[in-house]
């Protein structure tokens, strides 16, 4: 019994030394001392507090999104998904097939459009066709970005063998999609 | 030297032009071989006096050219009109776009103390799906253009009013409107083979819709077949060999069969192989083979009251009570108690059907009261049993306080 209680008590030492934060500490230590095995959650605890968490600086200069502001664990709630497809539902078809479908497209725009896109690539499938959808500046002179919108759309569908199509939307600058500085 | 130099980079500043005679008088010092003169015929004279290159290739800053950027128009919302036509506006579906819409959407969960997150540069809004494009006008422009596909609705199927009454005559008051359904499977039997929409067989198919390049669904090739067996119109020999052939197939609370077919690649296939079963299974339970008449009692269907041993034990009771000078078991007597066994072993065992099999038995042996009850027996007294109750079971157990829980013949006394 004791053998027991011992483990956990060292894992949650572990877990503050390496996080090093005193919050943490405070606020977990209530409940250790009517825990047992089954509610120490190290683990998760630590994902919910730092993973997609972005660190504050301190006179509040870091710029981010809205989609950067909300952790995965909103999505569903306070923010949505980036990619709409009926593959990730259930007994859904080609589930991996959209997967890297989705990746390489990311990777193609996000160097297509080079310090163009200032959201995050939206990939929405509808039947047979992809649309991609994201937050563009005025960076460049509109001819440019219409070479640029055929270009993707052209080179896409011959790869990816279905119609794609750029939805796009423009901001005048950067500074103009930002949600909050922290 | 020193001089050269100085000139060299002042000149390049611009500031040679500057009127100082000290930087005059070091310029002559440096550049001419020879005393200034007044003369003009001399090539260097006044302002065209070049400055003299030491270094041929001067590093030059250069400002960066700053891009002309196109005038922004503005908002196209802000120019329409309110009787415009939508439908043109946004013809098709597509991603949200905010100086579209003549909208003030907002979206997203704000930071403290501030506004929600507005339509302009909102990523949020443009992942969500819009059906700006399925206005009612819109979805009732496209209904007129495709109804020329359409075939009127078959006269005399049973279920086209129920379908068509409420779009044409809507309902005033639609909350007290009764939901007309629409027949299932199991139809009024008075009306089904006058009432042409009744169709007695039903043909399942699934087709499966994805946001992918391919329409191939391997679960579409599934065909199911169901069929109510009371229309295949068989006599007793047929249904009993019919429900033995499909199995678990059949089901007993809506008396169909249900046939499926997922062995070939093929929708079409399956539905073939279907039918095809349906008709080998049909053409086998209406055929007689010569060893069909060796069935025995324990393997038919149902209980039959005619040659059973219950039939037997009436009769050798008849004799016995023949032999004692006893009024033998009457007609109606043995009525109730064949239509109480066949209640309970063709029914199922309920409350009534026990109660009433019981009661027909003392009807049957000429006992009007029951004398002895095994709960009484455990839970009264002796002087209670003895006292021989001379009323009926009913009352019996009402005196005693009994209710009758799940099942028949034991009762539970109340706590």
């Amino acid at each position: 019994m004791t053998c027991a209680l011992k483990l956990p008590m060292q894992l949650f030492k572990l877990n503050i030394s390496v996080l090093g934060n005193q919050s943490l500490l405070s606020c977990r230590l209530p409940t250790m001392k009517s825990m047992d095995m089954q509610s120490l959650h190290c683990c998760a605890a630590l994902n919910e507090a730092v993973t997609a968490r972005y660190r504050a600086t301190r006179n509040r200069t870091l710029p981010l999104t809205y989609e950067m502001a909300k952790g995965p664990f909103r999505i569903g709630t306070e923010k949505s998904w980036n990619s709409w497809n009926t593959s990730n539902l259930l007994d859904g078809k080609r589930r991996s097939e959209s997967a890297v479908d989705d990746i390489f497209i990311r990777r193609f725009i996000t160097g297509t459009w080079h310090d163009l896109f200032v959201s995050e690539v939206i990939i929405k499938r509808q039947f047979n066709m992809i649309r991609i959808a994201g937050l563009v500046q005025r960076k460049v002179q509109p001819r440019k970005m219409y070479f640029l919108i055929g270009y993707t759309e052209e080179l896409l569908s011959y790869w990816l063998k279905c119609p794609v199509k750029l939805e796009l939307q423009t901001v005048a600058t950067k500074e103009d999609a930002i949600y909050k500085y922290i | 030297m020193f001089g050269n130099k100085l000139v060299a980079n002042l000149s390049h500043k611009g500031l040679l032009s500057i009127p100082n005679v000290t930087l005059l008088r070091l310029s002559y010092v440096g550049f001419c071989s020879k005393a200034p003169t007044e003369d003009h015929n001399d090539s260097f004279s006044g302002e065209d006096f070049p400055p003299l290159q030491l270094w041929a290739h001067e590093k030059k800053a250069f400002s960066r050219r700053k891009q002309k950027m196109a005038q922004e128009l503005p908002p196209r919302s802000a120019t329409m009109k309110p009787d415009q036509d939508w439908t043109n506006v946004w013809p098709t579906s597509h991603s949200f776009k905010p100086a579209t819409v003549p909208l003030p959407i907002r979206m997203g969960m704000p930071p403290s103390n501030r506004p929600t997150p507005d339509k302009w540069a909102n990523a949020e809004l443009m992942k969500i799906p819009n059906f700006l494009h399925l206005t009612p006008p819109a979805v009732e422009r496209h209904c007129a253009a495709i109804q020329k596909y359409c075939s009127p609705w078959p006269e005399g199927v049973s279920y086209a009013s129920a379908l068509t009454e409420d779009t044409q005559n809507p309902d005033p008051n639609p909350k007290k409107k009764s939901k007309t359904k629409l027949p299932g499977f199991s139809p009024d039997p008075d009306v089904v083979f006058t009432d042409p929409g009744y169709f007695p067989m039903s043909v399942t198919k699934t087709s499966y819709l994805y946001s992918g390049p391919s329409i191939r669904d391997e679960r579409a090739r599934v065909a199911v077949v169901k069929v109510r067996l009371e229309d295949l119109q068989l006599d007793a020999h047929s249904y009993d060999k019919l429900l033995r052939l499909v199995g678990d197939r059949y089901d007993r609370a809506s008396h169909t069969i249900t046939l499926t077919g997922d062995r070939c690649p093929l929708y079409s296939q399956n539905l073939d192989y279907c039918m095809y079963l349906l008709t080998v299974m049909l053409a086998e339970a209406q055929t007689k083979e010569a060893w069909e008449h060796e069935k025995p009692r324990q393997d038919h269907e149902s209980f039959e009251y005619s040659g059973s041993s219950s039939e037997a034990a009436v009769a050798a009771l008849r004799e016995r009570q023949a032999l004692a000078g006893v009024a033998p078991v009457t007609e109606q007597q043995e009525q109730r108690y064949k239509e109480a066994l066949n209640g309970l072993l063709n029914g199922g065992e309920t409350d009534a059907s026990v109660t009433e099999y019981g009661e027909s038995v003392l009807n049957l042996l000429g006992i009007s009261e029951r004398v002895h009850d095994a709960v009484s027996h455990h839970n009264h007294s002796i002087d209670n049993d003895l006292n021989l109750p001379d009323i009926s079971v009913k009352t019996y157990f009402e005196r005693i306080n009994v209710k009758w829980q799940n099942c028949g013949w034991y009762p539970k006394i109340p706590r």
